[in-house]
Formats: structure tokens, sequence, C-alpha cells
């Protein structure tokens, strides 16, 4: 212990860094060997503390407290250029950064904010006072909202979601990210019907792609009827119908009348004829 | 990490035992033990046939494919092998019916392969939006329909099929370490000797590397390819010693290996275009022209990586380009370093997991580029027809047309009239391929290779026995975009034309049109038609250039469509200059220069820019641009 404090010490000293190339098999040693038989090794001292710095980020990563010495210790990594890299498998003359401090350390600090922003997010619900425009609007914001809403129980995700509808659906309802937030943690039948109705993007292939994992049949499969209704998600909405319920009476009828809808006829087709022998 | 654990592990590993494997997971933002936040949304697959931002499941490709090969009378499709767990491996045929261009040639043939490494997702997609392009776009009279008329496409969308689903069963799990993560999402290799769970340890590492199990240079580089089955880069037993490269090679044969002229291996990430030298330096030099087109489509925000002729570490873009003697790549396509690029973290390995929000963009940027590689290797650029119109545009007055007999081409005089003198005609010049970039159906500049009027045109020949000239102003022109193009946007360039008064059609022996330009890839024209270029040994054949070398790949200015024809020889030698060529001075309402045929004599014919100018090389030189 009394080592490991002493190499921190150096490490805040030695903040430029240098990007060094090791072998698989240095980097197995770093990975096996405790932190204290690191020190003894013969792997090069710049390499131990790289090392040390990567493993010592990773902790902070995950602290609930910080104190200001920690956290001028990783403002000062910001712009270190320390790196490590193993020869990149696909081609001779390239590496693979796999510790970059730099980007660890930055990693860290928006990590920390978005903690700090979740807080007073948390507060702020516990008081009422909780402004969704603001939350919406504000990206780093947003971000904390997200993350959040995966630190809380469903049930209390549950009353957010229902105050969004109630005070933010101005916002949140035209905002993917966070409709998408608010649905995996609420399951909230109300903000899917307006995410199905937005332009889609990465989320709403996401959220929609979990609906079987999420709702009962029933549900899921009245909102993958409702998805199936915006083209983008389409055949998204009926492969899953065909995957999952093809045996429920209601996605059947579906299914059967998509396959006499022009528009969605080919991917039905496709979804329900070759789903049979396609199965990986 | 957990320090505890993880010595407990190599102390159970060293001792032979059943190790249970640590799993790790990756999150968008959540920390914790055994979490690795990515800092952006980790992409589950998505069971959706029509592309979409975000990744598919390897089911939902496949249906896809079937259901292009089933919808497309251009595409078709064959199996080529099993994986080691014995699912079907599929290959597409992407080609109309028959097997000669419609200029004449024998198709070429290109082979690109996808999804031979697990865990680079950006690959089945990538190919996969190629073969969505191409049927969407069958019919557009521009790149897609040229490709599939002219050329035998033949892609794999995902070769290793095993492996890529056991990605996709984990697409958030790892084992092993947050810095070196192997199987579940990092799977690489295939899945021989590898059971599908993540659980039990001993075989999570097991598999061949299928880009280190191909001759020539299997197991030659010890650095970067091991005997190890725990190896990332296990080489396997031997050469082909897997079924998926097996399968690979009868991709080869479907597609026809003695018409091969094109391969890629699709990787990711590092964002560059690998391709391996070879001894043969036209195949070289061609391969890396190739590689600036397929840079340039995207602005070259590729790299360009060739390495060195004799070495090699085992991988297939080394088996194809020193089999076939082809342009052979690997594409890594993006990120270049890190999921930094996307605002991530930049954590180790994020490069393979690209976020799903890039996925469209990805995907249409790979497509650009591949057809444009696969556009300059389908066939060099020929000067097919050309006629002059009078200026109500309905009477024909010239009209000659290469036609393809067998081996050969001959030119045929479907219309002969005569030229005269300030008189409005249109020259209509057709070529056998698009020649020009299309960005939203509008003529643009191909980066740094082509602009839309890189062309000269003149009229050329021997008239009272002295060399002429007869420069038109190809400014005037245009390429036929929206209509009167003759199979393909962009293949026929139309041109106002008026000859001064000093033109006299009688007194000429010989009148050529001399054509100076390139396709947009930039390679110049076939200088002689009548020989129909193949690919062949590594370079073109019969893809003549300015002094006639049908083995230079260079191409020169087409010179070969005679109006009046003395049965002179095409590339003659000059006879020595006298005096030396002087660059062309600005217009001048003078006629400058000395007496006899010792003289330069420039003349400026107002109207609409024809340059009449006596020159003192034969017509046979090259004078390109
Ligand atoms: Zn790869």
């Amino acid at each position: 212990m009394v080592k490991l404090i002493g190499c921190f010490l150096l490490c805040v000293v030695a903040t430029r860094g240098v990007a060094i190339e090791i072998s698989y098999a240095q980097l197995a040693m770093l990975q096996n060997e405790g932190e204290a038989s690191l020190q003894m090794s013969a792997l090069n001292h710049e390499v131990t503390d790289i090392w040390h710095q990567h493993l010592r980020l990773h902790r902070l990563a995950k602290s609930e407290v910080v104190s200001v010495n920690e956290q001028t210790w990783v403002s000062s990594l910001l712009s270190t250029e320390a790196i490590l890299s193993v020869p990149n498998p696909d081609h001779p003359n390239q590496q693979l950064v796999v510790v970059d401090i730099a980007k660890q350390a930055s990693a860290v600090k928006i990590l920390w904010e978005m903690k700090s922003m979740a807080e007073d997010i948390e507060r702020q619900w516990q008081y009422g006072s909780l402004d969704w425009k603001n939350v919406v609007l504000h990206q780093d914001k947003s971000r904390a909202m997200r993350w959040w809403l995966t630190t809380i129980s469903t049930a209390r995700a549950e009353q957010v979601a229902e105050h969004a509808i109630q005070q933010g659906i101005e916002y949140v309802s035209v905002n993917n990210a966070m409709l998408s937030a608010l649905i995996q943690q609420s399951r909230s039948p109300v903000l899917m019907q307006y995410l199905w109705a937005n332009t889609p993007d990465a989320f709403t292939y996401q959220v929609l792609q979990q609906v079987p994992n999420q709702l009962n049949e029933a549900d899921a499969i009245e909102q993958l009827i409702v998805a199936s209704r915006n083209q983008p998600l389409a055949s998204q909405a009926i492969m899953l119908l065909a995957k999952h319920y093809s045996h429920n009476q209601k996605a059947q009828m579906f299914l059967q009348s998509a396959l006499n809808d022009p528009q969605l006829q080919w991917l039905t087709a496709a979804a329900v004829g070759m789903l049979k022998d396609s199965q990986p | 990490m957990n320090t505890v654990l993880c010595l407990l592990l190599v102390l159970a590993a060293s001792f032979g035992m059943q190790a249970y494997a640590q799993q790790f997971e990756y999150t968008n933002t959540q920390v914790g033990e055994g979490l690795i936040p990515l800092g952006y949304p980790v992409p589950i697959p998505v069971d959706s046939l029509t592309p979409i931002d975000g990744f598919r499941t390897y089911q939902a490709l496949h249906l896809r494919h079937l259901q292009m090969s089933e919808q497309s009378a251009t595409i078709t499709r064959a199996q080529i092998g099993n994986t080691e767990y014995a699912r079907s491996i599929w290959a597409y045929t992407l080609s109309d019916s028959n097997n000669h261009t419609e200029s004449g040639a024998l198709e070429g043939a290109a082979l690109i392969n996808g999804g031979i490494h697990a865990r680079e997702w950006q690959s089945p997609e990538a190919v996969t939006g190629y073969m969505e392009y191409l049927f969407d776009h069958a019919n557009d009279n521009y790149i897609a329909q040229y490709l599939l008329e002219n050329l035998n496409l033949v892609i794999v969308p995902v070769l290793n099929i095993d492996g890529f689903i056991q990605t996709q069963r984990f697409p958030k799990q790892v084992t092993e370490s947050a810095t070196t993560p192997r199987d579940g999402r990092m799977r690489r290799k295939n899945m021989r000797d590898t059971d599908e769970s993540l659980v039990t340890a001993f075989d999570n590492l097991n598999g061949v590397d299928l880009n280190r199990n191909n001759a020539p240079y299997w197991a030659t580089n010890s650095q970067r390819s091991s005997g190890n089955v725990s190896s990332l880069v296990h080489h396997g037993s031997g050469p082909a010693s897997e079924s998926e490269i097996q399968a690979l090679h009868q991709a080869a044969k479907l597609a026809k290996e003695d018409r091969l002229r094109f391969y890629t291996d699709t990787h990711s990430f590092t964002q560059i275009y690998f391709t391996p030298f070879t001894e043969n330096p036209r195949r070289n030099d061609i391969a890396g022209r190739v590689a600036t087109v397929m840079r340039a489509a995207n602005n070259f925000k590729y790299d360009y990586g060739p390495s060195a002729a004799g070495g090699g570490i085992g991988a297939t873009d080394e088996y194809f380009a020193n089999t076939y003697q082809i342009p052979a790549y690997t594409l890594e396509i993006e990120p270049k370093t890190s999921g930094a690029e996307y605002g991530g973290f930049g954590v180790s390995h994020d490069g393979f997991i690209l976020p799903g929000s890039e996925v469209a963009r990805m995907r249409k940027e790979t497509t650009m580029a591949s057809l444009s590689g696969l556009y300059a290797m389908t066939e060099v650029p020929v000067l097919m027809s050309a006629q002059v119109w009078d200026a109500s545009g309905e009477n024909l007055v010239l009209s000659l047309r290469w036609q393809a007999e067998s081996q050969s081409r001959v030119l045929q005089t479907l219309q002969s009239g005569e030229l005269s003198s300030e008189t409005d005609y249109q020259l209509h010049l057709t070529f056998n391929k698009p020649m020009r970039w299309l960005e939203n159906g509008v003529l643009a500049p191909f980066p740094a290779v082509s602009e839309p009027l890189d062309i000269a045109i003149k009229l050329a020949g021997i008239a009272n026995s002295s060399p002429v000239e007869w420069v038109l102003d190809a400014e005037d022109g245009e390429w036929r975009v929206s209509d009167n193009y003759h199979r393909y946007k962009t293949d026929t360039f139309v041109l106002p034309m008026r000859l001064p008064s000093a033109f006299n059609w009688q007194s000429h022996s010989l009148l050529f049109l001399e054509i100076d330009t390139h396709d947009f890839a930039g390679q110049k024209l076939d200088t002689n038609p009548a020989t129909i270029p193949d690919w062949v040994d590594g370079g073109w054949q019969n893809y003549e250039d300015a002094t006639g070398n049908a083995s230079s790949d260079q191409g020169g200015v087409a010179k070969a469509m005679r109006f009046i024809d003395d049965g002179s020889d095409m590339y003659a030698t000059s006879p020595p200059p006298s005096p030396p060529v002087t660059p062309p001075l600005p217009p001048s309402a003078d006629t400058t220069g000395g007496g006899g045929s010792a003289g330069v004599i420039f003349v400026l014919i107002g109207l609409i820019g024809i340059w009449r100018t006596a020159i003192s090389k034969s017509y046979g030189e090259d004078k390109q641009n």
C-alpha cells in the first residue's frame, strides 16, 4: 500500500507521458500480476506507471466520493500522451491502442460530472421541482437524466414517466433519446406511442427490438402493430411479430393483412415464409 | 479489475482446472464491477430486413439477401460451403444473365468478402449495403446498372457465420479482460473447438483466425500469426484448413477464377485500404490507382497502406493478389482509432463497436467507395461512336460506330456525309461507360481525380498534304445526364460544332477525331478500340496507349475515329519537328509564323472558339492534356 501511494505521487509529477507499444505477453503480465509484484517485474517503469494510472482511473470512475486531490490528479492527465498499444491483429504495421490515459481521464471527468448532475436531478425530483425543458434541452443534463433512470427502481421510473407525460411531454415527446431511456425503465405504453410516431433513429430501433422481452404478449403485439405503421419500422415490427408471436391469433390476422398491403407485402412474405428455414 | 479473481483464474489455469470465465459487460455510462462504459449506447442487433441506423441480426441480413435474390433477375445465390457448425455459407452473384459487356468484351469478375472476423460488425452491414444499392438502383441508367450489365460481381456477405452469431448472441458481453476482451462480442476467430457458452472458460479463446489461414504466406510470420490455438491470430493446421476458407475459394470459382480482376476482404477498424504488393509492378500500380479511386469517393478520409511483396501474414488479400495477380484489398472500415471519434470514451477495442447512429452513413460511404473501385476495374473507357447531326438535330450527317465481331471490333460507317464550313452541327460522342461522377444526379468533380470538363476535342488530319487541327471548345459541350444519353447517364458528350471558312472537306486526305479525356476514375481512353481490352496476368491487355503499346495500362488520346481514312498507320512515328513546338500563344486575330512547312501558324476563328492550327508535328503524335 505504501508503494502504491508512492507511485501515485510519482504519477502526478510525470503527466506528459509517452506512447509505448508492448507485446501481448507484456500486456498479459500487466493484467495478471498483482500491483505490488508489478513494481518488481522486469517491465519498463514507464509501462508500469501508465498501467498504474490506468488502474487508478478505473477505480476512480466507480468511486462514490472523490477528493480534491483526486480531481486535480485526473485533470492533470487530460493532455498526457501516455498510451499503451499492442500490435494490431489485422495488420503488420498497425497498432491497437489498449490504454489511453488522457481519454480515460476525460471519461472519468465526464462520469463524475454526470453523477453530480444526476444528484441534482434526484434532489429536484424529491422536491418536485424537476424541469423537463431544462433537462431535455441541455445535452449533459439529458445524459445525466438517462443515467439516473438506470439507477432507480421500476416503480419510481413509472412515476417519473408519468411526470414527464403530465409536465414535460412537449419536450420529451420529440426527443427519441429521452423517450427511449424513460421507456426502457418504465415501459410506459403512452411514451411508446410517441416514439413509434417520431422519425425513427438508432434509439427507436433499439427500443423496438426489446419490446418482446419487456412487455407481455398482448401489449407487445399491440405496440408492434402500431410501430409497423411507421414505414422505417415496419420490417422490424413485422419480423418480431412473425418471430415471437406467429402462434397468436391477433398477430396472425395482422400478418395476413400485411401480406395484402402492397407496402408491406414483400417484407411480410420474407419474414413469414422464409423464417422457418433460416434459423441460425 | 478484481485482482484476486484474476489471480485465482491464473492459478486455476496453471493447474489445468476447469475455470469459469470472468465476464465483462459494455455499457453506455453505467459504471461498476465488470462494467465497461463506452460513452454511447451499446448497439444490440435488430431484426429488420430493411436497412436501419443500426446493426441487423444475422437472421435478418440473411432474409434480406434471400429476398433480394428472389425479387431480382440480376441477383442469384449459391451455397459455397458450410461453417464449422455446419451452417450454410452463401454467395450472391450480381450480374445480368449474359457474360459479355455492352461494348462486346467478355465480362470480368470481382469478389467481395464480408464478415471474416466476427466482431467487425461494420463489415456485413457494408457489403449488404452494396447489394442493396445494386438491388435498388438496378435500372438507374448509371453506375449500378452499368456494373450489373458489364461485371460479374460475387459477394459473400458473411463468411464466418458461426463467429458472427456468437458475437450477436452476446452483444454486450466479453471475457478475459477489459483491456484485451475476447469471445462474446469480441470474438474474432471461427468457432473451431469452441462451444457457444461464455461461462466455460477453457474453450473461449479457441478458434482459427480465418485471415491467417491462407497461402502463400501461411504460418510464415511468427510475430503476427501463431500455432497456439488460443492465440487471437491462430493460423490453423494448414493453409485453407478451415471450411470457411474453402468456401471462399468456392466463391472465387463461382466468380470464374480466370475472369477475376478485383478482390476485397471487408474488415474494421482503422479506416484504411491495405493492399499487398506482388512481384508484378503493373498489378501493383493499378492496385494503387484503384485504391485512390475508392478513397476519392469519400474525399480521402480513408488511408492507403500498401505492403511490400515477398512476405505476408496468411491473409486472404495476399492469397488473391498472389494467386490471381489482381488488385486485392483489406478494407478496414471506420473509425480510424476509436469510438472517441463519435463522442465515446475511447476505451480499448471500442472501434469494433460502431455506434448505431453511424451505421447508415457508414454503409452509404463504403458503398460509394466500393462501387467506384468496381467501376474502374469493370472496363477501361472506349470511345464507341461519333455522330454529327445538323443544327436541327433531325438529320444525321456522319455516324461511325465500333461494332464488336467475336474477338475484335470493326469501325462501321453508318452514315457518311460531308461537313461544310460555317455551318452549325452537333457532335455526339458516346463511350462504353458512364464517364462522369454524379452527386444527387448532378455532375460533380470526383475529388482530386476528375472534373466534369476534363475533355479536349479536335478534328485533325491532313489537308493539302499538311497536318491540320480544328480545335473545338469543349466548354460549350455537355455530358448528357437526364436524356439523350446512349445507355448510361454521362456516357455521351454533346458539343455544338462550327467549322471556319478555311475548312474544306474535299482538301482532306485524312480527317479524324482527337479526343483526350478519361473516365471519372481517371483512366484515359483505349486508343485502339479494334482490339478489345481484357484483364490478363495482372494488367490490361489491348489497352493501347498513345504509342500503340498494348500493355502499358495507360491509355491515351483517342484518334481512331476517322471520318476520312487514308489507311495510314495510327501510331506511325512522327517526322522530326521543325522548328521545335512552342506553346500556343494567346488568341490573336493575326496570322503569325513563317511561311512554308516550317511555320507555326495560329489562327483565331472567332465565332465559337474554334482554332485552326497548322502544327509542325505529325497528327500521329500524342498530345495529352
Ligand atoms: Zn479484421
